[in-house]
C-alpha cells in the first residue's frame, strides 16, 4: 500500500518537474507578436492655459512613439487647444515639457490631425469606431486592420467614469468601452495598449470587455493625478507626474531595446507618483512580462528583400491613353500692385 | 375627481406610452436569421478543367488522377472533362515546335473564357508540364499525372492560399497582399542632391507604360489611379559600410538590412500618398548618392545580395527599388536609370501586393518565365477566386458584427438607408454563393464585390452614431427630473381615484 503510494507521489513528482522544465524552457526572451503594423491615438481633451501641462503632454508621448519609428501617418494627434499660440504663453510657438525650457516638444515637425474643437467625443467614437464622414481625409482616419497594435493615451480632466472632453462634454467609460468592442467586432485590432493620464483614471477601464487590451492608469478610483512641477518662466505646471516618470522610463528605450510591457508598468512608485498606478492585465492574452515595449512604441515594417524581377522583353505601350487626366497650366503673374481695382472705383 | 382622472388619463395614459416610444432607438427589421446563418468556411468555388489526349486511356488516367487529388479540397471543387484531341489538331501540335506558337495552335481552336483550364497531351515535351501565359497546361504523357497534379496544386488553383482568403485569421499570403479595394499607384522618383546628380528617367511615361499595361490586364478585378512624382532633397542616411573586395573598382558599400525600414519612414514623410482617398501602393526608385557608390544591401544573414536590382518591399506598402549610379555615371553627374529593369522589380513587386503568389518550382515541370508586364491569364482567374472568397467572408464577417453589437450596445441606429445595404449584402452573398457553385467566376466575383461594399457601408455608416450624446441611462436622467415634480401629485392622487372609482369615496363633510 506504502510502495504504491510512493510511486504515486513519485510519477506525480517526475510529471511535474516534467511541466516545469518545459515551462521555464522558452527558446526566446519575449513571445512573438503577430501584429503587423503599428498605431498610436494620442488625446489631450483639455482647453484652456492652465491645461498647458496636458498639451506638454500628450506631446512628449508624440515625439516619444515618433522617435521609436512609428511614423506620423500612423499616429492620429489630437490636441484641444493651441497652447503654442496661446497669447499668454511668454515664449510664442514652443511648448516645454521641462523646467528650464530644454527640451522644446512642439518643434517644427509636429502633424496635429484634430485641433480645437475639432477634440469632440463624437470626433473621438468616430475616429475609433470608423464611422467617420465620407468626406473625411486619409490622415485623419484610423486605419488600423486585424494586424494593427494601438496606443491609445489620453490626458485630460476626468472623473468616476468618465473623461472631459473641451469644457463642455465627456465621455463616458461605458461609451469608452462600447467603441472598443465595435473595433474587436470589425477586426479593426489585434491588441491595444491604453494608456490613461487624468484623475481617477483607473474607472475609464473598468468596463472594457472586449479581448486584447492591456490597460494602465495614472490613478486609481479616489485619487487625483498630480502635476510634476511648475516652471516658472512659464508660469503655469509644465508636465504631469505619471508621464513625467513615463517618459523617464520611455527616454531609455531605443528601437531595438529589450524591455518589457511589465517594466513600463511597474514605472511612476507611489512615492515618486503620489497617486497609485493602476493596470487591468485580464483582457490581455500574453504575459506582460514577455511582451517587448516595442510591440506598442515601436513600429514593425516587415522588410523583404526581393531578388526576383521581370526580365522584361516586349516593352509595352499602353494603348488606350483615354483614362489620363490632363490638367491644363494655368500659369500667369500676378500684378504686382493691385491696380485693376482701383480703376473700376476712379 | 373629473380633474384628477383626465390628469392621469394625459400624464399616464397617453404620455408615458408616447415618451416610450418617441425615444425608443429607431431600427429598421433586419434579416437576422439569414445573417446568423452564414458559415464562411462552407463556401467553395467550382471551377472547370478540360483534359485533351492523344488517346482515350490517357485522358481517363489524367482524369482520374487530378480528380481524386482535388476530391478532399472543400474550397475548390473541378468539374473534369475529358476529350480526345482530334487528329488534325494534334499534327500541327506535333509538328510546331516552340511551345508557344502550341498554345497559339490551342488558343486558336478553343475558346478561352474565365475558369476554364485546358490540360493538353503535347508528346514532344521535354520536361512533364510546361504552363505558360494562356489558361493552358501541356503534359507528355500519362506518366506526368503526378507533376501535373502538383503544378494544378501549387501554381494554377493554390487552394492553400483559398483557404487563407476565407479563414478568420490572416495567412501569410494575406499579410503581404493589400485588402480588396481600388487602389492608387503612386511612383516616386527621389533624387537626395538634384544639385550633384542629373537623374534621366521618364516616370510619367514608365508609370503609363509599364504599371498602366500591367493594371489595363486587372480591369476586371480593381479600378486603379496612377500617379508620378519627383522628392527632391529627400536626404536619408543609410549608414553605409566601406567593404572591399575583389571587383574592378575594389570597393563596395554595405547597407544594413536594420536601416530599410526607416527608410519607408522617410520617404513617407515626404510622398504626400494619403492625398488620395484609395489604399496607396507606393513604389519609389531611391537614387543612392555618388559617395556611397557602389551599394549593396546586405540581408539578415549579413550578406551581399547579389541581384541586378537592389530592391526590397514592404508587404501592404510597396517597393523601393535603389538606384546605384556606377562610377562613370558618378564622373559624368548624370544617372540613367535602366528602365526595363527597374520596372521589371516594381512589377514584381507589385504583383505580390496585389495578391499574385510567388510560384515554387517544381520539378520536371517548367513554369515559363515572365516575358512582358501583363500578368498570365490563369493568375488573374486564380486573383478572382482568391478576391471572391475574401469579399464574401469579409461581408460576412461584418454583418455578422454588426448583428452581435446591436444585441449588445442598445443605442445604435439602424435608419433605412443602413438596413437597405444591409439587405443588399445579404442578397449579394447569396448570389455570391450560388455563382461560386456554378463557377460562374467574374459574376460571382461582382456580386461578391457588391456585398463587400454594401456591408462595409452599412457597418461604418456615420448614422449608426446618431444616438452617442444620448445613450440609455440618459434617456431616464433627462427626463425623470422633469417631469417627476408633475407625476407626485397625479400618483398621490391614484389611491383617491381609485377610492372614487370603486365608489367608496368618503362623503365629504358639510358643515
Amino acid at each position: 500500500m506504502m510502495c504504491a503510494k510512493d510511486i504515486l507521489q513519485c510519477t506525480l513528482l517526475i510529471v511535474s518537474i516534467l511541466i516545469y522544465s518545459e515551462a521555464i524552457d522558452i527558446p526566446e526572451k519575449f513571445q512573438k507578436s503577430n501584429h503587423t503594423n503599428n498605431w498610436a491615438v494620442l488625446v489631450d481633451t483639455s482647453r484652456f492655459w492652465f491645461n498647458y501641462r496636458h498639451v506638454a503632454n500628450v506631446l512628449s508621448i508624440y515625439r516619444s512613439v515618433k522617435r521609436l519609428g512609428i511614423p506620423d501617418s500612423q499616429i492620429i494627434l489630437m490636441i484641444s487647444d493651441d497652447m503654442a499660440c496661446n497669447p499668454r504663453n511668454p515664449r510664442p510657438a514652443t511648448i516645454f515639457n521641462n523646467a528650464h525650457e530644454q527640451i522644446n516638444v512642439y518643434g517644427d515637425d509636429v502633424e496635429v490631425d484634430y485641433r480645437g474643437y475639432e477634440v469632440s467625443v463624437e470626433n473621438f467614437v468616430r475616429l475609433l469606431t470608423g464611422r467617420v464622414p465620407p468626406d473625411t481625409p486619409r490622415s485623419k482616419r484610423l486605419l488600423t486592420d486585424e494586424g494593427s497594435n494601438i496606443l491609445i493615451y489620453l490626458t485630460g480632466h476626468g472623473g468616476d467614469g468618465f473623461l472631459k472632453f473641451q469644457d463642455s462634454e465627456e465621455i463616458t467609460s461605458q461609451e469608452l468601452a462600447d467603441a472598443l468592442e465595435q473595433m474587436w467586432q470589425k477586426r479593426r485590432y489585434n491588441e491595444i495598449f491604453f494608456i490613461i493620464d487624468t484623475c481617477q483614471a483607473s474607472s475609464m477601464y473598468e468596463k472594457f470587455y472586449s479581448p486584447n487590451i492591456l490597460a494602465t492608469a495614472s490613478s486609481l478610483v479616489g485619487e487625483d493625478s498630480l502635476s510634476h512641477h511648475v516652471d516658472s518662466a512659464i508660469g503655469v505646471y509644465i508636465i504631469d507626474r505619471y508621464t513625467y516618470y513615463v517618459l523617464e522610463f520611455l527616454e531609455n528605450v531605443h528601437p531595438n531595446s529589450k524591455k518589457s510591457m511589465s517594466e513600463f508598468l511597474a514605472v511612476c512608485p507611489k512615492h515618486a507618483c503620489i497617486s497609485t498606478v493602476g493596470v487591468r492585465r485580464d483582457l490581455f492574452k500574453r504575459d506582460p512580462n514577455k511582451v517587448p515595449i516595442t510591440d506598442f512604441f515601436g513600429s514593425v515594417r516587415p522588410v523583404i528583400i526581393t531578388t526576383d524581377s521581370i526580365d522584361i522583353i516586349d516593352i509595352p505601350k499602353r494603348k488606350n491613353n483615354v483614362n489620363t487626366t490632363q490638367i491644363p497650366e494655368k500659369r500667369a503673374y500676378l500684378p504686382q500692385f493691385p491696380v485693376h481695382l482701383i480703376q473700376n472705383t476712379v | 375627481m373629473w380633474a384628477s382622472a383626465s390628469f392621469v388619463g394625459v400624464l399616464i395614459v397617453i404620455g408615458v406610452p408616447l415618451w416610450w416610444k418617441t425615444t425608443e432607438v429607431f431600427r429598421v427589421s433586419l434579416p437576422y436569421e439569414k445573417i446568423n446563418a452564414f458559415d464562411s468556411e462552407a463556401h467553395y468555388i467550382t471551377t472547370d478543367l478540360v483534359v485533351l489526349a492523344n488517346d482515350d486511356r490517357t485522358a481517363v488516367n489524367v482524369a482520374k488522377e487530378i480528380q481524386k487529388a482535388f476530391s478532399q479540397s472543400d474550397v475548390i471543387k473541378l468539374r473534369v472533362t475529358k476529350q480526345i484531341i482530334s487528329e488534325t489538331l494534334r499534327q500541327t501540335l506535333d509538328t510546331v515546335i516552340d511551345e508557344q506558337e502550341a498554345l497559339e495552335e490551342i488558343a486558336a481552336t478553343f475558346d478561352q473564357k474565365h475558369n476554364t483550364l485546358y490540360v493538353v497531351q503535347r508528346a514532344p515535351l521535354l520536361q512533364d508540364v510546361w504552363v505558360g501565359t494562356e489558361r493552358v497546361v501541356f503534359f507528355r504523357d500519362g506518366k506526368a499525372s503526378s507533376t501535373l497534379v502538383s503544378a494544378l496544386d501549387k501554381w494554377i488553383y493554390e487552394p492553400s492560399v483559398l483557404q487563407g482568403a476565407r479563414s478568420e485569421s490572416a495567412d501569410a499570403a494575406r499579410q503581404v497582399r493589400f485588402p480588396s479595394s481600388d487602389y492608387h499607384v503612386v511612383l516616386s522618383v527621389v533624387n537626395p542632391k538634384p544639385h550633384l546628380m542629373k537623374v534621366e528617367f521618364d516616370a510619367a511615361e514608365a508609370v503609363e507604360d509599364y504599371i498602366g499595361s500591367f493594371v489595363d490586364e486587372l480591369s476586371e478585378l480593381h479600378n486603379f489611379t496612377l500617379k508620378s512624382q519627383w522628392l527632391y532633397l529627400l536626404d536619408f542616411d543609410f549608414q553605409p559600410r566601406k567593404v572591399i573586395d575583389k571587383s574592378k573598382v575594389g570597393y563596395h558599400y554595405a547597407i544594413r538590412h536594420e536601416r530599410l525600414h526607416l527608410l519607408l519612414t522617410k520617404l513617407e514623410e515626404r510622398a504626400a500618398t494619403h492625398v488620395s482617398e484609395l489604399p496607396t501602393v507606393n513604389l519609389a526608385l531611391y537614387v543612392t548618392q555618388c559617395d556611397m557608390s557602389p551599394a549593396y544591401i546586405y540581408d539578415t544573414n549579413n550578406q551581399k545580395v547579389e541581384s541586378r536590382v537592389q530592391a526590397f518591399m514592404s508587404p501592404k506598402w510597396g517597393g523601393v527599388v535603389l538606384g546605384t549610379p556606377t562610377v562613370d555615371e558618378c564622373a559624368e553627374g548624370i544617372h540613367r536609370p535602366k528602365v526595363t529593369q527597374i520596372m521589371g522589380t516594381f512589377l514584381a513587386h507589385l504583383r505580390k501586393l496585389i495578391g499574385i503568389t510567388d510560384k515554387e518550382s517544381i520539378q520536371n515541370g517548367n513554369l515559363e518565365a515572365l516575358r512582358s508586364v501583363a500578368p498570365r491569364r490563369w493568375e488573374v482567374d486564380s486573383l478572382l477566386r482568391i478576391r471572391t472568397l475574401e469579399q464574401v467572408t469579409s461581408a460576412e464577417t461584418s454583418l455578422k458584427s454588426l448583428a452581435k453589437l446591436l444585441g449588445e450596445i442598445s443605442n445604435i441606429v439602424i435608419n433605412e438607408e443602413v438596413g437597405a445595404s444591409i439587405n443588399i449584402a445579404v442578397q449579394n452573398i447569396q448570389n455570391a454563393k450560388n455563382l461560386m457553385l456554378c463557377g460562374r467566376l467574374l459574376e460571382a466575383y461582382r456580386a461578391s464585390q457588391t456585398a463587400f461594399i454594401a456591408a462595409e457601408t452599412a457597418f461604418m455608416d456615420p448614422s449608426l452614431l446618431a444616438l452617442l450624446y444620448f445613450p440609455d441611462d440618459q434617456k431616464y436622467a433627462i427626463y425623470i427630473p422633469l417631469f417627476l415634480p408633475i407625476m407626485f401629485p397625479v400618483i398621490l392622487s391614484l389611491k383617491n381615484l381609485i377610492l372614487w372609482f370603486r365608489g367608496k369615496l368618503p362623503k365629504e363633510k358639510v358643515d
